[in-house]
């Protein structure tokens, strides 16, 4: 997520138009990165609208110590992280289950739902091991994926993911190799390797 | 099977394998864990399949997921026509953090004033409780 210094104070100053480009500049990152996360696209695009929510709040209170990008990937981060935290306690106090009306045949989100689901067998018939690999990291547990998604996809080191998560060190490296015997188990290709 | 079924040697090399990837490990652990996966069949083909995790993932960092076509639109929507909360929250942030000082004057001032109306009234108020409890008393 690069963004122009001078991209930054002109939304400072609310000049016409410097927050709709800070907007096209970076919301494929943005949305991308809620995306992995949250492993669902409405979710994903919730989470892009509030980013840019607390953006438009928080702008002018924001004093050049980080790079913009870097205050950016970490605002999304954390709103991702309270919609993931909501989500598990509407799930333990099952409110996801009442508040889901059933789907009658020919409903999009049925479509969308069996797209959503698409497992790591489905993408085995396309061959596509980056689109399986994706399919993994979306049935991972919450945590795991997120620890996936911040240092494996998005490159942050062990230490900056421990400060994002705020946890230790070790509890992100364990947490990764749990996530990535789990990858392994899901991505396994039954061809060859189990042979090996 | 579940890791905690397998032989001691085979977990602590499982446990290794991101590491040796990562290129983490130190020259003995190395020599160890390596020479552990050339003579366990079942370890080397859990680290050929890390290797295609790996892979995977490296893959998925070029192929971001690309948003819906709308939601360029609503964001731009949104940012022309925030809710109240986005228009109270925006110039009170810049009269807080200073990038607007004269929205900073302006609140100070306002917040000087309603301090000297509550003072003033306050002082008032207890003037007339003393002046009755005074009456009260004659």
């Amino acid at each position: 997520m690069d963004v122009e210094p001078a991209l930054v104070r002109a939304c400072q100053r609310g000049e016409p138009g410097a927050l709709d480009a800070l907007i096209r500049a970076t919301y494929t990152d943005v949305y991308a990165l809620a995306r992995r996360m949250l492993a669902n696209p409405d979710d994903a695009a919730d989470a892009t609208q509030e980013v840019y929510i607390r953006v438009m709040r928080s702008v002018l209170g924001f004093r050049g110590e980080s790079a913009f990008g870097t205050w950016l990937h970490r605002v999304t981060v954390n709103v991702c992280l309270t919609q993931l935290g909501k989500k598990a306690r509407a799930r333990e106090a099952g409110a996801i289950a009442a508040s889901t009306p059933f789907a009658v045949p020919g409903d999009p989100r049925l479509e969308r739902l069996a797209a959503d689901e698409a497992g790591p067998e489905e993408y085995a018939e396309r061959g596509d091991l980056a689109a399986r690999c994706e399919a993994a990291v979306a049935r991972l547990p919450e945590d795991a994926r997120t620890v996936v998604v911040l240092r494996d996809i998005e490159g942050l080191s062990t230490k900056e993911v421990a400060e994002l998560l705020d946890v230790s060190e070790n509890v992100v490296k364990v947490r990764l190799s749990r996530a990535h015997a789990r990858l392994r188990a899901l991505v396994s290709d039954d061809d060859g390797l189990q042979e090996a | 099977m579940d890791d905690t079924q397998l032989p001691r040697f085979c977990r602590e090399t499982r446990g290794q394998l991101l590491a040796l990837m990562a290129g983490e490990l130190s020259g003995w652990s190395e020599r160890v864990v390596r020479r552990h996966l050339r003579r366990c069949s079942d370890c080397a083909a859990e680290f050929a399949r890390q290797e295609r995790v790996n892979d995977g993932l490296s893959q998925l960092k070029q192929q971001a997921p690309e948003p819906p076509p709308e939601l360029l639109g609503d964001l731009l929507a949104q940012a022309r026509q925030p809710g109240w909360r986005g228009r109270a929250a925006v110039p009170a942030r810049g009269a807080v953090s200073g990038a607007r000082p004269e929205l900073s004057v302006a609140f100070l001032t306002l917040g000087a004033l309603a301090t000297t109306g509550v003072g003033w009234a306050a002082w008032k108020s207890s003037r007339a409780a003393a002046r009755r409890i005074r009456s009260h008393a004659d």
